[in-house]
């Protein structure tokens, strides 16, 4: 027993919450519809037939709610309670974005305050133990937008949110994204693939630990087919100042925001373009944090690279639109706040299986310590000896990415702003 | 009559909807869920004609 939670990755079982409480609408549709057909001034006009109908109708409604049933329980038991529980609070989203009047009808200076104080929440979040903490967190992003009137999100919108928060603090020269530009190229000295999930995360370690921002690219070679492999580092400055740091809190909100704003996606692309990343070439995306994103949203297509595979530790990914065909291990810990920015939680599919564990930490601890990526490299070393099906689905998937490759090159890219 | 059996029928129609796509949700329960709305949508659908017929 890992200790790990783990959904995903299991072709038996594909579920979306979106999906079942679509169908758990229409069902709740047909029995309004049906609940309607029964007016007291019908069985005046046609008494037999409406006596008929409404003989059938307490068993037709109970078959519907008993469907309706069906499609909770099923939410309940894909979805992580996590998920569950988020999923109950969004009522607070739902009520601002389906009311509109609430923002004309509430001074703003209230609800300025009501999202100045949604912000510091997700700060306070730090300081609540577990699950909840994280759960509160992909809450409160979700609905800041709502709050702060500039926007209205309508639930899993991250984009939202950090376009919320850096409307707000810009005026003060807070979270400016700026420039990359690259300071030095050296070859990196790695002499073969990783063998497992775990050499992949300390390989992602090292790379995050280097003094200067870099984006390590490894070249690899199958006869004429060529794969490569990007080390993408996470958020390595957290003061909300922009710092000559292409990954600091600035570009991390941007990247949110407008990705294609973001210093640190530019460096990360700066990379693939220097060392001449094809559409055509095999590609794994590896990335912690903020460089989980910017993986995640490479991945996605739209920049030019077709991606083959994506790994991601502690990674707000659950926002992005990434296809059906690539394998996708998102690593996660339950206590980290972080992957919760993404406003959503992973979906249920056969080629994205995200894993879970609790950082224990001690009494007053914050919990980003749950975020550190010395937490993670343990956590992948489980990853690979757990036995759970889409676990074990997904890790070879990724894990044969490799075969028959040989590693040719490996660049260390780094960058200042 | 005939309005309300056309109603019923069209409710039922418009529960095959409620059936999961595929690529969005399946496994065991999406399969057993379709089947019960399948099951109800038959009985809709002859309670309709019943109605129908006896108009």
């Amino acid at each position: 027993m890992t200790g790990l939670i783990a959904w995903g990755g299991d072709p038996r079982i594909v579920a979306t919450r979106s999906e079942i409480e679509r169908g758990s609408a229409v069902v709740g549709l047909a029995q309004s519809r049906l609940i309607g057909e029964v007016q007291p001034f019908d069985f005046l006009v046609d008494p037999i037939h409406r006596v008929i109908f409404a003989l059938h109708l307490p068993a037709l409604l109970f078959r519907l709610e008993q469907l309706r049933w069906a499609c909770g329980a099923a939410a309940d038991a894909y979805l992580s309670t996590e998920a569950r529980v988020a999923q109950r609070v969004h009522w607070l989203s739902r009520l601002v974005a389906q009311h509109p009047w609430l923002d004309i009808m509430v001074p703003g200076f209230i609800v300025e305050k009501a999202g100045a104080i949604a912000l510091g929440a997700v700060v306070g979040t730090q300081f609540v133990a577990g699950d909840v903490s994280k759960m509160l967190a992909r809450e409160l992003v979700d609905v800041y937008p709502a709050l702060t009137g500039i926007t209205r999100s309508v639930g899993d919108n991250s984009q939202a949110g950090a376009r919320a928060l850096e409307s707000q603090l810009k005026p003060f020269g807070l979270l400016e994204p700026g420039k990359a530009h690259l300071i030095a190229e050296f070859g990196a000295g790695s002499l073969a693939a990783p063998t497992s999930i775990g050499g992949m995360a300390a390989r992602l370690q090292s790379v995050h630990e280097q003094n200067e921002a870099t984006v390590l690219v490894e070249k690899y070679k199958h006869g004429k087919h060529r794969m490569f492999v990007v080390y993408v580092p996470g958020t390595r400055d957290k003061t909300a100042l922009p710092t000559s740091d292409p990954f600091d809190l600035s570009d991390a909100v941007a990247l949110l925001a407008n990705p294609n704003q973001a210093a640190s996606q530019q460096a990360v692309l700066d990379a693939m373009k220097r060392t001449g990343i094809k559409s055509s070439d095999q590609l794994l995306m590896v990335g912690y944090s903020q460089g989980g994103t910017i993986a995640g949203d490479i991945a996605q297509g739209h920049l030019g690279f077709k991606a083959s595979g994506l790994v991601t530790f502690g990674a707000p990914i659950a926002q992005l639109n990434l296809p059906h065909s690539i394998p996708v291990l998102a690593v996660e810990h339950s206590n980290d706040i972080v992957p919760a920015l993404s406003g959503s939680v992973n979906p249920l599919t056969s080629n994205w299986l995200t894993v879970e564990r609790e950082v224990p930490t001690s009494i007053g601890e914050l919990n980003l310590h749950a975020h550190r990526m010395s937490e993670y490299v343990s956590t992948a070393g489980l990853v690979d000896v757990d036995v759970n099906g889409g676990v074990q689905r997904i890790r070879e998937q990724v894990m044969k990415l490799f075969h028959n490759y040989k590693l040719v090159d490996s660049t260390n890219y780094q960058y200042q702003r | 009559m005939h309005v309300l059996s056309i109603t019923i029928q069209e409710i039922a129609n418009q529960l095959l909807s409620a059936k999961p796509d595929p690529a969005l949700w399946q496994g065991d329960a999406a399969r057993a869920y379709a089947a019960n709305v399948d099951a109800l949508v038959h009985d809709m659908l002859l309670l309709g004609q019943q109605l129908q017929a006896n108009s």
